[in-house]
C-alpha cells in the first residue's frame, strides 16, 4: 500500500531505473487515468479531472512523440528524484510525479499541506490500480513533514531534485549538500500576460464568447491569479478596443459574480491596492463589485513585473503597434485569443523584449507539460 | 477645520435629527481632505468618478486601513506636523502612521473627554494603570502609548502596576492602595494585559471592589485564551468582586471617536460617529449579518481617516432601539479577519 510518510526512515527507498516512457509506466498511467475520469470525485474536483486527462494514453503518446526514436530507446532515468512542489498550487506535486516516472525515476514527493486531501484521494486511485509485486509501486513515495532535516537528508540522497519555487525556497535548497552530479530543476517566480483581439471578440456569438471568458476565468481566478501562469496584465490589439473591453470584461466579470468566492481578505487586499495605486498618478479603473477591478495603463513602466494582480485584479494596456515589453527574465506565459499562427510569428518577431517560455491560448494557462520554464523534463532527467 | 459642536448630549440625538447634520459634516470632511491630501484626491477621481455627487453616506469613499500602512496620509503641511503615532502592531505590512496636528489633537482630547464623561463618569478619581509607565520608554509614541496617554488625563493621580521589565511593581502598588483606601478609583489597561495581570497574577487583597475598570484593544492576542467578554467579567467579579466593567473599542485611525459598551454589552455611536457593516462586494448590510465594519468619525481632520474600512468583523442590532436607552447604532465587535489562505505558485513554508 503506497500511502504518506510522515517520516523518512519509515520508507525503504529502492532506487529502480527505468527506460523514458516505459511501457508498464505508461499503461499504468493509462488504467490511473480511467478510473479517475469515471470517478465522481473528479466530477465534484476539476484539477482531479484535469490530471486524470493528462495521464489518458493518447496525451501520453503525443507527448512521447516529441522525442526521437532514438532517445527513447537508450535513455534512462537518473536514479531518485526529491520532488519539492509549491504549497499552493494543490495538484502540481502530481504533475511533478508523472514528470519523475516518465522520465522512468524513482520518486520521494514531498506533499505540502494543502495538497494532502487531493493527495489522499489521488493515492487511493493509485492503490487500486497498482501491482504491488511491480516495480512501478516502488517508484512512488509520498512524504509530509515540516523538518529541515528531512530537506538536508533527502537532498544528499537524492539524483535530481525539481524545486517549484518561490524564490526564497530556492535559496534555501541551493544552500543543502547534494551528489556532486544532481540534476537540479528550479522553477523560480514567473509573471505572464495575456493578449487579446478585441476585432475577432467583438464577432463572438454569445456562447462562443462564454467559453472564451470561462476560459480566461479558469486561467486567472481558479488559482487567485496566483499561478505563474495566470495573466497580471492583458494586452488589446485590434479594432474597436473599448467595445472588444466591454464585451469582454461584462461576460468574465458575471462568470466570477456566479463563480468566484471572494473571501472578505481578498476584497479588501484587493480594494487597498487599488487605492494604493491610484494614489499617485491618472488612471483608469473600472471597479465591478470588488470581483472583477481593470486598471488602465497608459505605459508601461520598467519593472512591470511589480505589477500584479490577485484575487481578480488586471492591468491593461492598449498595443498600438508593436508588443514592445520592458526586458524582465520572469515572463512565463503568454495566453492569447483571436491571433493565427502567422499573426502570432509576426508579434513575436516584431516585438521587443519577447522572452516568454509558453505561448498558449486563453484556457490553457495551467496546462501542464513536459517542457516547462524553458526545461526539457524528461531529457535532463534521464540518461 | 472645525468640528461640528452638538447642542445636546452625545447620545440622545435620534436617527432623524443625527443624520442630516453628520451627513454634512462628512461631506465638509470629504472635501477638506480633497482639497489638502494630494493622495486623497489622486484616489478619489480614479476610483469614484462621481465623488462630488454621492449623496448617501453609505456611498462615500472608505480607506481600508491598511493604506495608512502602505502610503503617507496627511492632509495638513509638513510643518505643521506636531506628532505621528505609528500603529504598535508587528505586522509584516509595515506600522501605520497617523500624522497629527496640535489642533487635531485637540479635537481628539475633548472627544473622549465629552465621551468618557458621558458614558462612565465626569468625576475624577485615582487611576491604576497595567502597564509600565509610559515616560521612561522610548522608540515612536505608537498607538498604545497614545491611549494610555488619552486615557490618563482622568485619572487624578496615576499608578503605573508595571515594572520596565514588565513585572509587577508592589511598591508602587502599595502606595496605591495606601493613597485610596475604601475610595473610588479607575482601572485602565489593555484588555490582554488586565487579563495577564489582574485576573492571572495579581493577589485580590490589593485592591477594594469600588473600581471602575476601563479595558480595550489588545483582543487580538486575547483571542488565543478564547475568553468571552462575559466569562470576562465574571472572573474579575468572583476574585476583586468588582462589577463596573466597560469594554471599549477604538483604533488609532479614529482615536478619540471611540466606542465604550453600554451596559447591555453593546458598543454605541455617537453624534461623532457612524458605523456600517459591509459584505465582501461592500454591500451595506444593515442590522443583524455579520460583515467587515466601516467607521466614520468627524474627529480625523489632519489627515483622511474619517471613513475607514477597518479589519474587524462586527455586526449591528439597530438604532436607536437598544434596550439600555442610549441612542445611536449599537453593536458587537467579533475579532479580527482572517487572512485567506492562498493559492498559487511559491511559498512551501507549510
Amino acid at each position: 500500500m503506497i500511502k504518506i510518510e510522515k517520516r523518512l526512515d519509515k520508507i525503504k527507498i529502492y532506487v529502480i531505473k527505468k527506460k523514458v516512457f516505459d511501457e508498464e509506466i505508461v499503461s499504468f498511467l493509462n488504467e490511473l487515468s480511467k478510473i479517475i475520469v469515471k470517478s465522481k470525485e473528479s466530477r465534484k474536483n476539476n484539477e482531479l479531472m484535469a490530471f486524470g486527462f493528462w495521464c489518458r494514453n493518447t496525451n501520453l503518446q503525443k507527448l512521447k512523440q516529441r522525442y526521437s526514436q532514438k532517445f527513447l530507446k537508450n535513455k534512462m532515468g537518473i536514479g531518485l528524484l526529491f520532488h519539492i512542489p509549491p504549497s499552493n498550487v494543490i495538484s502540481n506535486f502530481a504533475y511533478s510525479l508523472l514528470f519523475g516516472l516518465l522520465s522512468g525515476n524513482t520518486n520521494v514527493v514531498r506533499i505540502p499541506k494543502r495538497s494532502l486531501e487531493f493527495a489522499n484521494v489521488l493515492i487511493s486511485f493509485i492503490n487500486k490500480k497498482i501491482n504491488r509485486k511491480s516495480n512501478i509501486s516502488k517508484m512512488i513515495n509520498f512524504i509530509n513533514y515540516k523538518d529541515e532535516k528531512t530537506n538536508t537528508d533527502l537532498s544528499k540522497i537524492s539524483d535530481g531534485r525539481l524545486i517549484w519555487g518561490s524564490d526564497e525556497t530556492i535559496k534555501k535548497f541551493k544552500n543543502l549538500k547534494t551528489k556532486k552530479n544532481c540534476k537540479n530543476i528550479y522553477f523560480s517566480d514567473k509573471y505572464s500576460m495575456s493578449i487579446l483581439n478585441s476585432s475577432e471578440i467583438i464577432k463572438l456569438k454569445d456562447s462562443s464568447l462564454t467559453v472564451l471568458c470561462k476560459n480566461f476565468y479558469n486561467d486567472s481566478y481558479l488559482m487567485d491569479q496566483n499561478a505563474c501562469s495566470s495573466p497580471h496584465i492583458i494586452f488589446w490589439k485590434g479594432k474597436k478596443i473599448p467595445l472588444g473591453q466591454k464585451i469582454f470584461w461584462n461576460k468574465v466579470y458575471k462568470i466570477a459574480k456566479k463563480n468566484y468566492k471572494l473571501d472578505m481578505f481578498a476584497a479588501v487586499d484587493k480594494y487597498a491596492n487599488t487605492l494604493r495605486i491610484s494614489s499617485n498618478k491618472k488612471i483608469k479603473i473600472n471597479n465591478y463589485e470588488n470581483i472583477l477591478i481593470r486598471i488602465q495603463l497608459n505605459k508601461l513602466s520598467e519593472n512591470l513585473d511589480k505589477f500584479r494582480g490577485r484575487w481578480g485584479l488586471f492591468y491593461e494596456y492598449i498595443i498600438n503597434n508593436n508588443l514592445n515589453l520592458p526586458y524582465s527574465k520572469k515572463y512565463q506565459t503568454l495566453s492569447y485569443y483571436g491571433f493565427n499562427k502567422n499573426e502570432l510569428k509576426n508579434l513575436k518577431d516584431r516585438s521587443k523584449n519577447f522572452s516568454f517560455n509558453r505561448v498558449v491560448p486563453v484556457g490553457k494557462s495551467t496546462e501542464m507539460n513536459l517542457f516547462w520554464d524553458g526545461n526539457n523534463l524528461v531529457s535532463i532527467l534521464s540518461k | 477645520m472645525k468640528n461640528f459642536n452638538p447642542e445636546s448630549n452625545f447620545f440622545n440625538l435620534k436617527k432623524s435629527s443625527k443624520q442630516k447634520k453628520f451627513l454634512k459634516n462628512v461631506i465638509k470632511l470629504n472635501n477638506h481632505h480633497f482639497r489638502n491630501c494630494k493622495e486623497y484626491k489622486r484616489m478619489i477621481v480614479n476610483n469614484y468618478p462621481n465623488f462630488n455627487n454621492i449623496d448617501k453616506l453609505k456611498d462615500m469613499p472608505m480607506i481600508p486601513v491598511k493604506l495608512f500602512k502602505l502610503i503617507n496620509l496627511k492632509s495638513i503641511k509638513e510643518k505643521d506636523i506636531y506628532k505621528i503615532i505609528y500603529s504598535s502592531g508587528t505586522s509584516s505590512d509595515g506600522l501605520s502612521k497617523i500624522y497629527l496636528d496640535k489642533n487635531n489633537a485637540k479635537i481628539q482630547i475633548q472627544v473622549l473627554n465629552n465621551l468618557f464623561s458621558e458614558m462612565i463618569t465626569s468625576n475624577r478619581y485615582p487611576m491604576l494603570i497595567i502597564d509600565k509607565n509610559i515616560k521612561n520608554n522610548f522608540g515612536n509614541f505608537n498607538a498604545q502609548k497614545a491611549a494610555i496617554t488619552g486615557f490618563s488625563i482622568f485619572g487624578k493621580k496615576k499608578f503605573f502596576l508595571l515594572k520596565d521589565d514588565n513585572k509587577i511593581n508592589y511598591d508602587e502598588l502599595r502606595n496605591f492602595k495606601n493613597y485610596v483606601g475604601k475610595d473610588k478609583y479607575f482601572i485602565f489597561g489593555f484588555t490582554d494585559k488586565v487579563y495577564e495581570y489582574l485576573i492571572k497574577k495579581l493577589d485580590s487583597k490589593y485592591l477594594n471592589k469600588n473600581a471602575i475598570i476601563i479595558h480595550g484593544g489588545g483582543w487580538k492576542k486575547l483571542e488565543k485564551f478564547k475568553i468571552s467578554n462575559e466569562k470576562f467579567k465574571e472572573l474579575i467579579f468572583k476574585k476583586f468582586k468588582i462589577s463596573r466593567i466597560h469594554n471599549y473599542y477604538g483604533m488609532i485611525e479614529q482615536t478619540g471617536s471611540i466606542f465604550f459598551e453600554c451596559k447591555n454589552g453593546f458598543f454605541h455611536t455617537s453624534v461623532f460617529s457612524e458605523i456600517f457593516i459591509r459584505d465582501q462586494y461592500f454591500n451595506d448590510l444593515k442590522f443583524n449579518k455579520k460583515g467587515l465594519i466601516q467607521l466614520i468619525s468627524l474627529v480625523p481632520v489632519s489627515y483622511p481617516g474619517h471613513n475607514i474600512l477597518t479589519e474587524d468583523i462586527g455586526e449591528i442590532f439597530g438604532e436607536d432601539t437598544c434596550k439600555c436607552g442610549l441612542k445611536g447604532k449599537y453593536f458587537k465587535v467579533y475579532g479580527r479577519l482572517q487572512k485567506s489562505e492562498i493559492r498559487g505558485c511559491g511559498n512551501i513554508n507549510d
